[in-house]
């Protein structure tokens, strides 16, 4: 495993984060027209295409994390909470964001990215990087 | 202001999600990449996995996506402690400030929302 996370790892986490943000989209919007008492609409079109969308991005995220570094990649897979935070609220008239909300996102991104850091502190593996090293 | 059944929902979900992570990287260390498919442990991490999706799917029909999905990061958290605790890794500056600071993010969306 190299040292250096190739473009082609940082291009899979980008497109993984558009997957998981397209997912959790589409949950959303197959969940909101759930019908608690009949259990079939559960697997509604929406809820389908958001399992199909989540488990691409989850496969490109192994892909990624397989010849990437998690101090670059994490504060990538990070930027989903900013993607869900702008588009949540557009297509659903009853989310909004306020002052409270945008300040605890950005601190879990940095949070998140400071996780990152702190594998290039003590070289320790992640469960997922460690299946990219054996994979190697 | 968030639900206390959407909060214990998500709780309980990062933390079978965290350890479904666990159990997945005891399969992958104790076994080879190409019998990996039959370790009983990764099937039972992909379970736990599945089960944690569906935690997710619960809160998510009762409580709006930016609020939700923002939570989910509780999952490192769990997985900081788990991997601590389990794994012998070791606590470092840098994953106590994170763990603080997804902690306190966690609280500021629970005040926002």
């Amino acid at each position: 495993m190299g040292n250096k996370t190739s473009l082609k790892a940082i291009f899979l986490i980008i497109l993984c984060t558009l997957f998981t943000s397209v997912g959790q989209l589409l949950w959303k919007k197959g969940l909101i027209s759930l019908n608690f008492n009949d259990w079939l609409s559960f697997l509604n079109m929406f809820i389908i295409l958001g399992f199909i969308s989540y488990g691409l991005g989850f496969i490109l995220m192994l892909l990624a994390l397989k010849s990437g570094e998690l101090s670059v990649l994490y504060p990538i897979i990070a930027t989903s909470f900013i993607w869900i935070s702008i588009f949540s609220p557009i297509f659903f008239p009853t989310d909004a964001m306020n002052i409270w909300k945008w300040a605890g996102v950005i601190l879990i991104i940095i949070s998140v990215s400071l996780l990152g850091m702190s594998t290039r502190k003590t070289n320790e593996t992640s469960s997922l990087k460690a299946v990219g090293d054996k994979n190697d | 202001m968030i639900s206390s059944f959407v909060l214990l929902v998500i709780g309980f979900g990062s933390l079978i999600g965290a350890t479904g992570n666990l159990v997945i990287k005891k399969a992958v260390d104790g076994a080879e990449f190409r019998r990996l498919l039959f370790s009983p442990k990764l099937w039972l991490g992909m379970f736990l996995y599945g089960l944690s999706v569906l935690c997710y799917l619960l809160a998510l029909s009762r409580e709006e996506l930016s609020v939700v999905y923002p939570l989910v990061s509780l999952t490192y958290v769990w997985t900081i402690i788990l991997s601590v605790k389990y794994l012998n890794e070791k606590m470092n500056g840098w994953k106590y400030l994170s763990l603080a600071g997804i902690i306190l993010g966690i609280v500021l969306i629970g005040v926002g929302s």
